[in-house]
């Protein structure tokens, strides 16, 4: 295989990950910094993504490497609901909250909309069938309503719950 | 090892939702439905405002009507309040909301000010099943230009039910023969000149 072939990516905390290029093409960041510069041996710098994160990120890639790219019409607001998270995917997703939300920032940082779309929804499955103390406690939100405001909500909300 | 190399092996620190970007918080909240994004106004005053969001408008039943926007192929939402209400119970001041343990007055909630439907419409007809009855009137079609809301829906049917039993149906005999499961996923109906959303209630026995 030709070097060119090749990618290096240097991570914040100055590690180095050779990859297939079509694996780090799975990040829109990545491939067009690349078609912006042409071969180069260079390594392409990422400060915003730490070795640890990076490693799992391009484990996601690597599975996806040959996925065909999301449809325009899917990149849209219909997306939400529309697919299911893949049981490769819910195996991936299985880390601990610090890890999750370090791998959505990643995907944001580096445009991985799918990988993205799949941290969004284990967020949000997460949420579904809380109750908002629960979620306070789950994402470390604090209260600032007044027990007022909150009553108030809670009237407002009340046939919704019991359904 | 330093406490952070390893994350599969330390212990998990919790979800900071604070340190997200807006926009990342406003997408983790895109996967939610009606109910869940009613509940969630209730976390903080931060949730709430996203909620606020014109992004929120489609599964909030606040999208308002527009011309094009109703096409034939499209899924069309009925508004989650008016399937809870029992109309032949209900007066023009009070909408009887029930379910298994529960009963209220639907006029009450702030969701009356949404629309029946999402995307909203501007006309509806209505259909009844009912079982060896065919007398009951057609309520007509119900029009409303800057979008039909559930509160127009319940004032419309209420009266057009207050009318029947007027006129002399009782309202056991309404509830012995006309009472529905709620209604079927509403649908435009066909050959009206204007777009028209027609809301069927199920089947009696369904």
């Amino acid at each position: 295989m030709s070097s060119n072939q090749c990618v290096t990516l240097q991570t914040s905390d100055d590690e180095q990950f050779k990859v297939d290029r079509d694996v780090a093409n799975r990040s829109v960041l990545i491939r067009n910094m690349l078609e912006d510069v042409g071969e180069s041996e260079q390594a392409i710098p990422l400060p915003n993504v730490s070795a640890n994160v990076l490693k799992k990120v391009l484990e996601w890639c690597e599975h996806h490497k040959k996925d065909p790219e999301p449809l325009a019409e899917d990149l849209d607001d219909n997306r939400r609901k529309t697919t299911e998270i893949s049981d490769w995917d819910a195996k991936f997703i299985q880390v601990d909250q610090e890890m999750l939300f370090e791998i959505i920032l990643a995907a944001n940082y580096l445009d991985i909309k799918p990988l993205l779309d799949v941290g969004c929804k284990t967020v949000a499955n997460m949420i579904k069938g809380k109750q908002p103390e629960e979620i306070r406690k789950l994402f470390n939100i604090v209260n600032d309503f007044t027990p007022e405001e909150e009553a108030q909500i809670k009237k407002e909300n009340e046939w919704a719950e019991d359904r | 090892m330093s406490d952070t190399d390893d994350s599969a092996q330390t212990s998990p620190r919790p979800f900071a939702w604070d340190r997200l970007p807006e926009e990342l918080q406003l997408e983790l909240l895109f996967n939610l439905d009606y109910y869940e994004l009613k509940e969630v106004q209730a976390v903080s005053k931060n949730f709430r405002e996203f909620v606020k969001s014109k992004q929120f408008d489609k599964p909030l039943f606040r999208e308002a009507p527009r011309p094009g926007l109703l096409t034939k192929r499209m899924r069309i939402e009925l508004h989650p309040l008016l399937d809870g209400v029992d109309f032949f119970s209900s007066s023009q001041t009070s909408a009887c909301y029930r379910t298994m343990n529960y009963e209220s007055n639907a006029f009450e909630y702030a969701a009356v000010k949404e629309y029946a439907t999402s995307p909203a419409c501007s006309r509806m007809s209505f259909r009844f099943n009912h079982r060896d009855f065919e007398d009951v009137d057609d309520p007509g079609i119900l029009a409303v230009k800057s979008g039909i809301t559930v509160k127009d829906v319940l004032d419309f049917l209420i009266a057009f039910w207050e009318k029947e039993i007027q006129a002399g149906w009782s309202r056991d005999w309404l509830y012995e023969k006309v009472w529905w499961n709620g209604f079927c996923p509403p649908k435009l109906a066909s050959k009206t000149k204007e777009p028209t959303v027609l809301l069927k209630s199920c089947p009696y026995d369904s």
